[in-house]
């Protein structure tokens, strides 16, 4: 019991929508957090991982369920629990010591006392020398350590940490990574729990105890994996490869509850996937060394894409029956195949058979223009439809989306200066 | 060469024009007079500020609330205030009120909505992430104010003050000299020296009074409201 920092229990959330009716981002979420676990959320945007990230800080309440933090049920702010944002969300108005005296300020402690512990955790986390800098002056890395300096210096139980790493670049994520892990190790730390949001695997498996998978719309727990190698974890070690594909293999798994590529509606949310970067991928797949199959991670690796990038791509290529992903690979299909070896003309040609196949909402909007005696619709009769079935921002991606691939399939046509969709290609 | 022996005669001209009807004492009263409004701008703007940035702040903060009084402070920044001039008059006349005190408000009632909704618009541009910084730290109260909420909107609260200030000089013109009726009141003031002087027809002095307006708004603007606008922007900008 006393080890139980907290305990979250049938937590659900929704936002509400256009149409005055709700939108579940959050469903049946149950979380134990203990003392002395990094337990990582991992997942695709809009898995609602940064929203529950919230529901526990106390800056929103849940629409049902409970987040119990320390026996006590969470209604506000808490004092300790900490926050690292993914933006830094530095004051530029206030120097690297008064951005990390501010938490301390708020606790009401003595003046000598604010500034003893600010400079002990500007000392701790490599910041010394850099007291009176402003954000503006620093690099991204030093200012994501002011952030983590800040959270860390009101001595929280529980760091709360939303992606704090993928605003940097590749080798300042690392030592970042590596200097956290070195002084949670050391226990160095003022810390007994941290929750950390990411949508990179291999972050998420060189950082934590435990990973929970988070399916899309809505986000729920789909699986719990634990990860007892010992720390420092090396990122080439055949366990550790292990279980960066067990991840992805889990993480493609066709579930009852989503069924990835099948079953699309007009009201399927839809990811924006360039048409060029269809043919990219299935131009590299078809080729050597892949043949036509490739292991999500290695290709992931290969193409220097994170989860968030690759996915989306895997999922329309899914869409429109050119591969199929399943147990962390991507297989290219027939069609896929045949797309692969055909000149630019043909290529639009089966990726309008393809669209107006699979897609219902590329076949809606095409059969709504055709019914009309002009020939044009407004973008908002789309948009309005749409908004009923998911959020605002949801259905502009959408939108967006389908008609990217209608323009390049020749399918109909968009005019951005009159919001207008017609079935005339101008010449 | 030409352009400069345009410059010059077209100065002397000016200057024989002046000269003409125009003595130093004149320049000496209408600078007093300016004086005399200059502390009335002031104090206004400060009554202003310290009323309208708490509550552009608190409405600027809730998405809700600036919806609806947005578009209303923009409309009251357009809607004429000479309209209410006559119930000012009529109220200070009726308790005898000193005009050099009570007409003064007029010169702001239009002009204070530039700060109201500069200052709304500021605190609602304030990043989600750093107002997520201050909830989660419970950074409350006088705190806030200091360290998140004044500094946020301290450059959209220079720009509205600039345009309240400025726009208060010119309705001075209008607000020193205030008429209902046969009720005619008066404060002592540059506006009021204009106003005189234009029912007058002394195109002389209207030119005198207008220059020195001038001179005042520029070297005020050069000398106090730059500088703070450059500060304010150079420190307290969120990118």
């Amino acid at each position: 019991m006393s080890s139980l920092l907290l305990d979250i229990h049938g937590l659900r959330h929704t936002f509400p929508k256009a149409d005055g009716g709700d939108l579940l981002v959050l469903d049946g979420i149950e979380l134990e957090v203990t003392q002395g676990q990094i337990v990582g959320l991992l997942g695709r945007t809009g898995s609602g991982k940064s929203t529950l990230l919230r529901l526990i800080a106390g800056l929103a309440q849940p629409s049902d369920g409970s987040v119990t933090y320390l026996g006590q049920p969470v209604l506000g702010p808490a004092p300790g629990i900490a926050m690292v944002f993914q933006g830094f969300a530095l004051f530029p108005w206030l120097t690297v010591l008064e951005n990390v005296q501010l938490g301390l300020e708020a606790l009401g402690l003595p003046d000598p006392e604010i500034r003893k512990r600010a400079l002990a955790a500007i000392d701790l986390i490599g910041l010394d020398g850099y007291e009176s800098a402003y954000p503006r002056e620093l690099s991204g890395g030093m200012r994501q350590r002011v952030g983590f300096a800040r959270a860390l210096v009101v001595h929280p139980n529980i760091l709360l940490m939303d992606e704090p790493f993928s605003a940097l670049d590749v080798l300042t994520a690392e030592t970042l990574r590596t200097d956290f892990l070195e002084l949670w190790g050391d226990g160095k730390l003022p810390i007994k729990g941290v929750i950390l949001v990411t949508h990179n695997i291999e972050e998420a498996v060189l950082m934590c105890d435990r990973i929970l998978l988070f399916s899309n719309n809505p986000g729920r727990i789909i699986r719990e994996i634990g990860v007892d190698l010992p720390q420092p974890r090396n990122r080439l070690d055949p366990p550790f490869r292990e279980l960066v594909e067990k991840i992805y293999v889990a993480m493609t798994a066709r579930t009852p509850n989503a069924p990835a590529g099948r079953q699309i509606t007009i009201n399927t949310v839809l990811p924006r996937v360039s048409a060029n970067l269809f043919s990219g991928l299935i131009e590299t797949l078809a080729a050597a060394p892949y043949n036509g199959k490739a292991d999500l991670p290695v290709l992931a690796d290969e193409l220097h894409m994170e989860v968030d990038e690759l996915f989306p791509v895997a999922e329309a290529m899914q869409m429109f029956h050119f591969a199929e992903v399943e147990g962390g690979d991507i297989k290219l299909t027939d069609i896929g195949k045949q797309f692969a070896e055909l000149g630019t003309d043909d290529r639009k040609k089966l990726f309008q058979k393809q669209l107006l196949a699979y897609i219902p909402l590329a076949t809606h909007i095409r059969r709504v223009l055709q019914e009309r005696a002009n020939h044009v619709a407004p973008k908002s009769r789309f948009l309005d439809e749409l908004e009923d079935h998911m959020s605002t921002e949801d259905a502009e991606h959408t939108l967006r989306a389908v008609t990217a691939w209608g323009r390049y399939a020749e399918a109909f046509a968009y005019d951005d200066d009159t919001g207008m969709f017609s079935l005339e290609n101008p010449s | 060469m030409i352009v400069f022996a345009l410059t010059a005669f077209a100065l002397w001209q000016t200057l024989r024009f002046f000269t003409e009807s125009i003595t130093l004492a004149d320049l000496g009263t209408v600078l007093l007079l300016g004086l005399a409004t200059l502390l009335r701008v002031v104090v206004l703007i400060a009554l202003a500020t310290v009323v309208w940035v708490p509550i552009g702040v608190w409405v600027g903060t809730r998405p809700h609330a600036a919806v609806v009084v947005q578009p209303i402070a923009q409309f009251l920044a357009a809607f004429p205030a000479n309209v209410l001039f006559p119930i000012v008059v009529s109220g200070i006349v009726a308790w005898q009120l000193d005009p050099n005190i009570w007409l003064s408000p007029l010169m702001i009632l239009g002009t204070q909505w530039y700060i109201l909704f500069n200052v709304i618009a500021g605190a609602a541009a304030i990043p989600n992430e750093l107002r997520a910084v201050g909830a989660n730290l419970r950074v409350r109260g006088w705190l806030w104010w200091r360290r998140i909420a004044l500094p946020a909107v301290l450059p959209y609260y220079v720009t509205g003050a600039i345009t309240a200030s400025g726009g208060s000089w010119n309705a001075s013109i209008v607000a020193e000299v205030a008429s209902w009726g046969d009720q005619h009141l008066q404060a002592d003031g540059l506006g009021a020296y204009i106003a005189r002087q234009t029912d007058a027809g002394d195109f002389h002095r209207i030119v005198l009074g207008i220059a020195v307006m001038s001179l005042y708004v520029v070297v005020i603007n050069r000398l106090f409201w730059r500088p703070l606008y450059g500060y304010a922007e150079r420190k307290f900008r969120l990118d």
